[in-house]
């Protein structure tokens, strides 16, 4: 032992009954395998992933032109196909392409298959569409949110307003997809939460319990009397132990003032 | 006063050790999951501002870390 150092403040390597037995290390990992692969199998919405429903041509009337025919085509709409809804998603729509400039309102219509009932989402693409086109992909989002489950077709339509005498009719195309609503990210992660929480929780009682039954630990944990008894570990991973232990064994002789006879404290 | 120096670098190394090994860790995590979901997280959260998504790869980050600090 160096002379000088007192037995409390030398951190000592425990014996080897109070270290993680292989067994244990083994268990720790697998049981952390085991969830990580939990987490993996949960594929963040496999069950929801954002779904690609349609790209369609957006037909757009032109209002200002000199031969209106904004009237014509007001009734103009586009009906898609009908798909299927899950209760909560989102329906995401992006106007993926559009003129550069003048103002393009698209309108969207979720029209259910069975009901009266719809809603209605419009997309102005104005200054945004001007900005984003200068970096050459010109996109509008926005979404029909927390839809009830069914089934139900989109009505599209569109109306650019130019420049005066404007007779051009630009084109557009939207993007439509579905994708989870926020209330049911919210449980997905809670879910992703709980069970990490509840492994910690587990893996430190089952420490505890190792360390209770272990017959050479006892000590205190805070380390503060020099008792000499053996080390307390049992707040010590078994990865922890075993990296500690490596490092024990690559210092020099002799560096280490105490190596077997050391008392209870031990600096993480 | 005196200093152990010798468990002072231990501890000092120790740190390292678990904090290098926590980040590897984590970062192979998180990578298989972005491997194995059948989308871009990229595209999803930066382009198509999927709130949804972001709520629970925040989560799941989070749910990382746990284990991993747990595991080590």
């Amino acid at each position: 032992m160096s002379a000088g150092v007192s037995p409390a403040a030398t951190p000592s390597r425990a014996p080897a009954e109070s270290r993680a037995s292989p067994a244990e290390l083994l268990k720790t990992w697998l049981l952390a395998g085991l969830l990580l692969c939990l987490l993996f199998g949960m594929r963040l919405f496999l069950q929801e992933p954002p779904h690609a429903l349609f790209d369609l041509t957006v037909p757009v009337s032109v209002r200002g032109a000199p031969h209106d025919d904004a009237e014509e085509l007001a009734h103009h709409f586009l009906y898609t196909e009908p798909f299927d809804l899950h209760g909560g998603n989102n329906i995401a729509l992006s106007l993926t392409r559009g003129p550069a400039d003048g103002i393009l309102a698209v309108t969207v219509d979720l029209v259910p298959e069975q009901g009266p009932s719809m809603h209605g989402v419009e997309l102005f693409a104005a200054e945004r569409m001007s900005i984003q086109g200068l970096s050459g992909q010109p996109r509008v989002s926005t979404s029909l949110r927390g839809a009830e489950a069914g089934h139900y077709r989109l009505r599209v339509a569109g109306t650019w307003i130019g420049q005066p005498g404007e007779s051009r009719r630009p084109e557009a195309t939207l993007a439509v997809k579905t994708e989870a609503g926020s209330s049911t990210a919210f449980w997905w992660a809670a879910l992703l939460l709980i069970v990490p929480a509840l492994f910690a929780t587990l893996r430190s009682l089952w420490r505890r319990q190792a360390a209770k039954a272990a017959p050479t630990s006892g000590g205190p944990v805070d380390g503060s009397p020099a008792d000499h008894s053996p080390p307390d570990n049992s707040d010590e991973a078994p990865f922890v132990s075993a990296v500690s232990d490596t490092i024990s064994a690559l210092t020099p002789e002799g560096s280490l003032s105490c190596t077997s006879t050391g008392p209870a404290s031990y600096s993480p | 006063m005196h200093i152990d120096w010798s468990s002072l670098v231990q501890s000092l190394i120790e740190s390292v050790l678990f904090t290098g090994f926590g980040l590897v860790a984590f970062a192979v995590a998180f990578y298989i999951i972005a491997a194995v979901t059948p989308f871009s997280i990229r595209k999803e959260i930066e382009e198509d501002q999927n709130t949804a998504l972001g709520i629970v790869l925040g989560s799941v980050i989070i749910g990382i870390a746990m284990v991993v600090a747990a595991a080590i």
